[in-house]
């Protein structure tokens, strides 16, 4: 421990230097005197009494450097005397060291943006007990490889089975309204299974979690508040446990509030109750999300085996239900930033470029100057500086201009950030996890990390060279010999080529992008969305008890929603294209029982008489609902072409029956009477999936979203629209206003994002190369200025000066795009990865980026060329 | 001065100890040339190699250190054995000998044992 206590004051004995030194003089002085004394008492004369004492002492100035090397740390001594140097240096160049601090600014800052979005996917713990070992259950199948959410079939079978996991719970998310005090508004509403949250390790902030006997139907129903409901709408009052409240029109007693943390995959649950699960015969629909807790020690993959083999068992044993399914397991952050992957992989190869490129550009500023300093190097060196010494003074006068940029970075980022943010569409629910994206100490470390790595980085090239310098010609000279400024301005331009050939590849990636979203926003939709506005309506069960009354109801909006002059169509749907689906088996008449694995799927739609006109979705077969057709006619359905094409592709669909639910189902038969043109329901870049649509009078359904066709603007309609449903039913809240073209565009809103960014950093990098080789030509000029004097007081032309020049300039920008064009085919693969659907070997895009950008060096080239011909010869030779 | 012996390393501290222990507090000069006349005059001591000696010592916590005035009214800065001080001065001595004592051994003649 002693030398701790050693190591500790020794760090302390950096600080108050001066006052330590005056102290030492003082003692070694007055050792001096007491040897004097003594030597002149045994009587030597007092100059050799002093010299005596002054040998024996080992000589002052050693003594004196012997005690401060054991007083402070002689190493980190050296090095924060390279700072203040190096910072010194700086203030005497602050053109010179803003550019470098913007430049690394830039740099630097776009990486931290980044690194902060990867430490809110991947780095920051998730709130609950032990979350590293929690998982997401999905139902598979084997045949075709689908992957989607369990049953409750599922979900009871795998529960039943103990040996798997510790726990697993179910939530199914639904939607319901909360009515009483206050606006009706519409909440998100978590159905959770027994013993969820502790399972998640998470404790009610106010009161408890449902009791067993709660998850049976017909009892007291009880709820859980969300921290965000409670504060909002009960104004966090701590008494609201034992209260009631009104969902969907039935009254619920307050159990319990939950505390303030995020929730995944999304952050906007409002109140949770008891999933009811019918354990003898449950429900074959797919509409949980189960999550599980592994045992102790047990890893992913252990479980994965375990639960693989108990699918396969229940397949065996009860081959109607689980034939052909299995389970996969996947720990529970990759479920839901898995999507995010590839764009994260993207980001952080754009910015490591660009950070490469600023850091060459800030390299090739310190070349520059490194010409003007050699003298003072050579002086350096002659006096006995080790090379070493000066490699660690400029590495730290670099490594401060990175920490200067990376401090700026860190606000650039930060402003980024909130901007990004901030442009996110409303109706688009955030990902929890873009929520927790910000500035934290891990993103502030990787900084200061990055920021000393980047000072090493774009320093060690000028440091090698300016500590390799050659005496005798630079003391001689005074530094100003063409040799080494050619050989430095040759390593700037190489420099600057690999700016250009990084430059090319990140053009290519947000011309290919950019190229991408085009398309999409390019492809018919199979709707037509223009003037159509969109509002989303949810009725209560308990109100609507019966199917008569939902009908009736929505009759009558529509009725009275027609009626509005400026509207010109309107309909119902349940699933808005582009904003959710629900799945369902069906049976096609007259055909062999399918095998298990292979029964008919579709997508299921219910809809009004009028919704296809009201979307402009073209019918291209048969006939449409008609409007009076209700559950006295006979049972129909209309159909998609993906359908007709999957299951129907020799025949004629029309006239056919189908009805939901397997081969035992009794449900009654719909006749198919028309095939609808396809929709891209499941995004622009997606296949068309199957669909069938039911009629809304025939199957009616508490949740529809009305599509109303305008004359003009449609959002300019909302009130007049909101007031036609509220005379039907004052107490029914309204969500999801919007305009179908908003609907579309917030759904490519992703990709679009991806493209912007990718073409900001490309134009960041662009600047920063053409600023390079601006200035690279620029030096050339100025060293060949003599040479260029003379050609042209011999008889050259000025535009035989501008070739010559530009000839230096072309042949970097050769080379720079000829090793891009390289690069990006060579990464095309990595392209083709993480961009489907994209051609990355597109020579459109290719030659386009590669000339735009060879303009733009050629410009950045021609400006410092003019000025070449400019010079008048007779002051460029008389310049000497 | 040729006939002097250079002191080895590291028994410089061991040999400040001793001298305070002997002496009491005592400034730099004073140590110094009470260990050169201890050694007989057989060893030269740099005077200036005591004072990183004792910053060391004082960082390690085995001496401390004081201004006062000297007998000749001077301002001089004296050092003292702390408790530690004394404690690993017991322990050196003790290994020293120790060392020497098997050292013996071997370089002085003895009967071979068989």
């Amino acid at each position: 421990m002693r030398w701790l206590r050693a190591w500790l004051l020794r760090l302390g004995g950096l600080f108050c230097q001066e006052r330590r030194d005056r102290e030492l003089v003082q003692e070694l002085e007055c050792h001096l005197q007491m040897h004097i004394d003594d030597n002149l008492r045994s009587g030597m004369n007092p100059d050799e009494a002093r010299r005596i004492a002054l040998i024996t002492l080992g000589g002052m100035e050693a003594t004196k450097e012997y005690y401060r090397d054991r007083r402070g740390i002689p190493a980190l001594d050296g090095l924060i005397k390279d700072f203040r140097y190096g910072l010194r240096m700086l203030h005497k160049n602050p053109g010179f060291a803003a550019a470098g601090v913007l430049t690394l600014a830039l740099g630097i800052g776009a990486n931290t943006a980044v690194f902060s979005l990867v430490n809110g996917v991947y780095l920051r713990p998730l709130p609950y007990r032990d979350a590293e070992r929690l998982v997401m259950l999905w139902s598979t199948r084997i045949t075709d490889g689908w992957q989607g959410q369990p049953s409750p079939l599922d979900f009871v079978s795998w529960r039943s089975e103990k040996s798997a996991f510790e726990s697993l719970g179910a939530v199914r998310l639904g939607a319901c309204n909360l009515t009483g005090d206050g606006e009706p508004i519409s909440v998100r509403h978590g159905h959770i299974s027994p013993g969820f949250f502790e399972m998640l390790g998470v404790a009610p902030k106010l009161g408890r979690t449902f009791a067993p006997q709660e998850y049976r139907k017909g009892e007291n129903p009880v709820v859980l508040l969300s921290h965000a409901l409670w504060r909002q709408r009960f104004g966090a009052d701590p008494g609201v446990v034992g209260q009631k409240v009104r969902l969907s029109d039935e009254s619920f007693t307050v159990v319990g509030v939950m505390p303030n943390i995020r929730q995944y995959p999304i952050d906007d649950i409002g109140v949770w109750t008891p999933l009811e699960l019918d354990e003898a015969r449950p429900d074959d629909r797919h509409f949980l999300f189960v999550i599980g807790r592994l045992r102790p020690n047990e890893t992913v993959s252990e479980a994965q085996a375990g639960i693989c083999s108990i699918a396969a068992r229940l397949a065996r044993d009860y081959p109607e239900s689980h034939a052909g399914h299995s389970v996969a397991v996947v720990p529970l952050r990759q479920s839901f930033v898995g999507p995010v992957r590839p764009a994260l992989i993207v980001l952080c190869g754009a910015v490591g470029f660009v950070l490469l490129i600023a850091c060459a550009n800030v390299a090739s500023l310190l070349l520059a100057r490194s010409t003007a300093r050699t003298g003072e190097f050579g002086v350096r060196l002659a006096l006995g500086a080790s090379r070493w010494r000066i490699i660690r003074q400029t590495l730290a006068e670099s490594c401060l201009l990175a920490l200067a940029g990376g401090v700026l970075g860190i606000f650039f980022a930060g402003w980024a950030e909130t901007l990004l943010l901030g442009s996110i569409p409303a109706e688009l629910s955030l990902p929890t996890f873009l929520k927790d994206v910000g500035i934290d100490y891990r993103v502030l470390g990787f900084t200061v990390g990055l920021s000393v790595l980047t000072g090493i980085l774009f320093g060690i090239l000028p440091a090698l060279r300016s500590s390799g310098v050659i005496l005798n010609s630079v003391l001689k000279e005074g530094g100003r010999t063409a040799t080494a400024g050619r050989g430095q301005n040759r390593l700037r331009g190489l420099l600057v080529a690999v700016e250009l050939a990084l430059t090319l590849v990140l053009l290519v990636a947000a011309g290919l992008l950019m190229k991408n979203i085009v398309r999409l926003q390019h492809t018919d939709p199979g709707l037509k969305p223009g003037s159509v506005l969109v509002m989303e309506i949810s009725l209560p069960p308990a109100k609507y008890n019966t199917p008569a009354r939902i009908v009736a109801f929505y009759r009558e909006v529509l009725a009275r929603v027609r009626m509005l002059p400026a509207v010109r169509e309107a309909g119902l749907v349940n699933n808005l294209p582009f904003r959710g689906w629900t799945t369902f088996n069906f049976t096609i008449e007259g055909r062999a029982v399918p095998a298990p694995e292979e029964v008919p799927e579709a997508n299921e739609y219910v809809v009004s008489s009028q919704y296809f006109r009201t979307l402009g979705i073209g019918l291209q077969r048969g006939r449409n609902f008609e409007e009076h057709e209700d559950t006295d006619s006979r049972p129909a359905v209309i159909v998609n072409e993906a359908l007709v094409q999957r299951y129907f592709p020799d025949e004629d669909p029309i006239g056919r029956h189908i009805r939901p639910g397997g081969p035992d189902s009794n449900a009654p038969w719909y006749a198919i009477i028309g095939v609808a043109r396809n929709v891209r329901n499941f995004g622009l870049d997606a296949l068309p999936r199957p669909e069938v649509y039911y009629l809304c009078t025939q199957h009616p359904w508490l949740a529809m979203t009305l599509v109303v066709h305008t004359e003009s603007e449609p959002l300019a309609l909302t009130s007049l629209v909101k007031q036609q449903i509220w005379t039907v039913d004052p107490s029914q809240p309204l969500s999801g206003v919007a305009s179908m073209t908003q609907v579309l565009a917030d759904s490519l809103w992703p990709g679009r994002v991806m493209a912007y960014l990718q073409a900001i950093f490309a134009a960041a990098a662009l600047l920063m190369a053409a600023i390079g080789l601006y200035g690279v030509i620029s030096q050339t000029v100025s060293l060949r200025q003599h040479e260029f004097g003379l050609r042209m007081a011999l008889g050259a032309q000025p535009n035989d000066i501008l070739w010559l020049v530009l000839k230096q300039g072309l042949r970097l920008i050769l080379i720079g795009v000829g090793l891009g064009l390289g690069s990006a085919l060579a990464l095309n693969r990595a392209l083709l990865a993480l961009l489907h659907d994209i051609d990355p070997i597109d020579p459109a895009v290719y030659a386009a980026v590669a000339g735009f950008l060879a303009a733009v060096a050629l410009l950045a080239c021609y400006l410092p060329a003019r000025r070449a011909t400019r010079g008048d010869p007779a002051t460029t030779l008389r310049y000497e | 001065m040729s006939d002097k012996v250079d002191v080895w390393q590291g028994t410089l501290a061991l040999m400040i100890l001793k001298t305070l222990e002997t002496i009491g507090p005592l400034h730099g000069y004073g140590i110094a040339r009470r260990i050169e006349q201890t050694s007989g005059n057989r060893l030269s001591v740099n005077y200036g190699t005591i004072y990183p000696a004792l910053l060391k010592l004082e960082q390690e916590g085995y001496v401390a250190s004081q201004w006062s005035v000297s007998d000749n009214n001077r301002k001089a800065k004296y050092y003292r054995l702390t408790v530690g001080g004394r404690k690993k001065l017991t322990k050196e001595a003790r290994e020293w000998e120790e060392a020497t004592a098997i050292l013996a051994r071997f370089l002085s003649p003895e009967e071979q044992h068989l």
